[in-house]
């Protein structure tokens, strides 16, 4: 019961508001209010009363999964991941007076998560150049072509990875699986097989856009994206 | 895909220095799709080999610990933040109590209830954590006996024959969640005696009787320390429940494992009166970040159940058990006999 009331929850993507604004008032006292002055009230009531916590932590474990590889397509140190997986949860927390319940929670949390990895680099005084706009879009319909899949978890709908790495051209799964899965540096990598650096580098790279079309054309990321 | 989109991914993935190409960003834009794609993949891939279900379980609770924490702390500014806001006289009122509240919450941080705040929310964490259907093992020491020269005069002499029945030091205490557990001490005859719970039924057997089991999840924990007190020490999560309620409760400054990665935090409870049944003192050392008690030393505890003054319960292991385990079926073989108590 919980689970499917939940599930309908959902936020308005909106990147506009304040992430650095810590002020908090409680989701349920917000009801309360918004319950005598206006429409979304009922909306709200329904999900904001005192076993919001409790709702919300269901959110929580539901998009999990999503939230954490959303965060390491971005950002590759584990260390950053956590903690921006953290404070992601919580500014949706203080957030959540603010979500459409029409529309899926899924986009909007990848919309704090997105302005905290932005603000993430701007404090390593690094520049994202790959990170523009235009690619967090893609990034975003990509995310929400996954979610429509069938599949009870996030293993499920994206099971056909596994599928994908098995078909790499002996080269490129050489390299995937040993920087991906066994742990090697690229360094090692190239030595083991012979090669340069940064022909391994670009091996490498050539395994995931072999794997992205793939995923492609079974379906996991979007139609459109294939035509494209 | 040309050889400088290559490059500008390979670099971002896998260089040391991240973005130095100067077309970048011109390059990010004119090929967003080929960008996207390879960011998805290399998250899915770095996920996938990432995976822990533990460590994501741990993830979710810190964030609820950290919105627990934050509402909690909160009380006071959503008083200030719904008041009203008209008038000149509203707003001087409104300042007023906004310079109060901030008083009040000046107290509240920096007066003398703080140390006493932070272990009760420290103390709830840590029960939360108790509660989880996690498991671990934790080793039994006795740091003390009681003298065993005279017997005392408000012990019975049955109690005082019981005392010193069991061999606790060394035993292993088996817990998953709330009401889940296995122990097994050894005799003084030498005979071990194994006595748990799989939540739905409590059960004991000796080497050599019969298996007993029983509804009442308290049945077998008779003649263990602490039991007859209100303060069942096999379930470390009621011992804990008991904690806030029964006992004052403070942040110690003896934290464990400092200069770790996860430092262990201490709390210490002392018993409120002796109208509360239980160890005169309870120290225990928890995990900050995911709230697992890792240590806990019981002081004082009482003698009428018989066992030593004090003892200590470390974490030595949190491998996960076989999901029958806390079952007798786990610990005897088959054939055994099974009375129903």
């Amino acid at each position: 019961m919980d689970s499917m009331l939940a599930s309908r929850v959902g936020c308005q993507a909106d990147r506009r508001f304040d992430l650095n604004s810590q002020i908090y008032v409680p989701s349920w006292t917000l009801a309360t209010v918004r319950v005598a002055t206006n429409s979304r009230a009922t909306q709200l009531e329904t999900i904001l009363d005192p076993k919001a916590r409790n709702l919300f932590e269901i959110l929580v474990r539901e998009n999990s999964r999503m939230l954490l590889v959303y965060l390491r397509s971005l950002v590759q140190d584990e260390t950053a991941v956590d903690d921006l997986f953290q404070e992601t949860m919580v500014v949706a927390w203080r957030r959540l007076d603010e979500c459409d319940l029409d529309r899926p929670f899924g986009p909007w949390l990848r919309g704090i998560a997105s302005r905290l990895v932005m603000a993430h680099y701007r404090k390593q005084k690094v520049a994202p150049v790959v990170l523009q706009e235009a690619v967090l879009n893609v990034v975003d319909r990509h995310f929400e072509s996954i979610n429509l899949l069938a599949g009870d978890t996030w293993d499920d709908k994206v099971a056909a990875l596994h599928a994908c790495i098995a078909q790499l051209p002996e080269r490129q799964k050489l390299v995937v699986t040993g920087r991906y899965f066994n742990g090697y540096s690229l360094g090692d990598l190239a030595e083991s097989l012979e090669t340069s650096l940064e022909a391994c580098k670009k091996r490498l790279q050539r395994g995931r856009q072999m794997l992205a079309k793939c995923l492609k054309m079974k379906g996991v990321l979007s139609a459109a994206e294939a035509a494209s | 895909m040309t050889g400088q989109l290559e490059t500008l991914l390979s670099d971002w993935f896998d260089g040391a220095d991240k973005g130095t190409l100067v077309e970048g960003e011109l390059l990010a834009s004119e090929a967003p799709h080929e960008i996207a794609d390879s960011l998805l993949v290399h998250g899915l891939l770095t996920d996938m080999s990432n995976r822990d279900d533990a460590e994501e379980m741990n993830r979710v609770s810190a964030v609820m610990r950290e919105i627990d924490r934050e509402t909690a702390s909160s009380h006071v500014g959503r008083n200030v933040s719904v008041g009203p806001t008209r008038g000149r006289r509203v707003a001087l009122l409104t300042s007023a109590l906004a310079v109060a509240a901030t008083i009040m919450m000046m107290f509240a941080l920096f007066g003398p209830n703080q140390n006493v705040s932070a272990a009760m929310a420290s103390l709830e964490r840590v029960m939360e954590a108790a509660a989880r259907p996690f498991d671990r093992t934790y080793s039994i020491a006795i740091v003390e006996e009681y003298s065993n020269e005279k017997r005392p005069r408000q012990l019975s002499q049955e109690a005082w024959d019981r005392e010193t029945k069991k061999q606790l030091d060394g035993a292993t205490l088996y817990v998953r969640g709330a009401n889940q557990y296995a122990m097994t001490v050894t005799l003084k005859s030498g005979e071990k005696r194994t006595s748990g719970s799989d939540g739905m039924q409590s059960w004991a057997f000796r080497e050599t009787g019969p298996v007993h089991i029983s509804s009442d999840l308290g049945r077998f924990r008779g003649g263990v320390p602490g039991q007859q007190q209100d303060i069942p020490f096999l379930s470390v999560h009621a011992l804990l429940s008991q904690l806030t309620t029964g006992y004052d409760m403070e942040r110690g400054d003896e934290p464990l494992g400092v200069g770790e990665s996860h430092p262990l935090s201490q709390l210490i409870g002392v018993r409120r009166s002796r109208e509360v049944r239980g160890p005169k003192r309870v120290e225990l050392w928890f995990d900050r970040e995911s709230g697992t008690v890792h240590e806990m030393l019981l002081e004082g505890l009482p003698r009428g159940g018989g066992g030593p003054k004090s003892l200590r319960l470390k974490l030595i292991d949190q491998s996960e058990l076989p999901a029958d385990f806390f079952s007798h079926r786990s610990h005897h073989e088959p054939e055994r006999k099974v009375i129903l108590d």
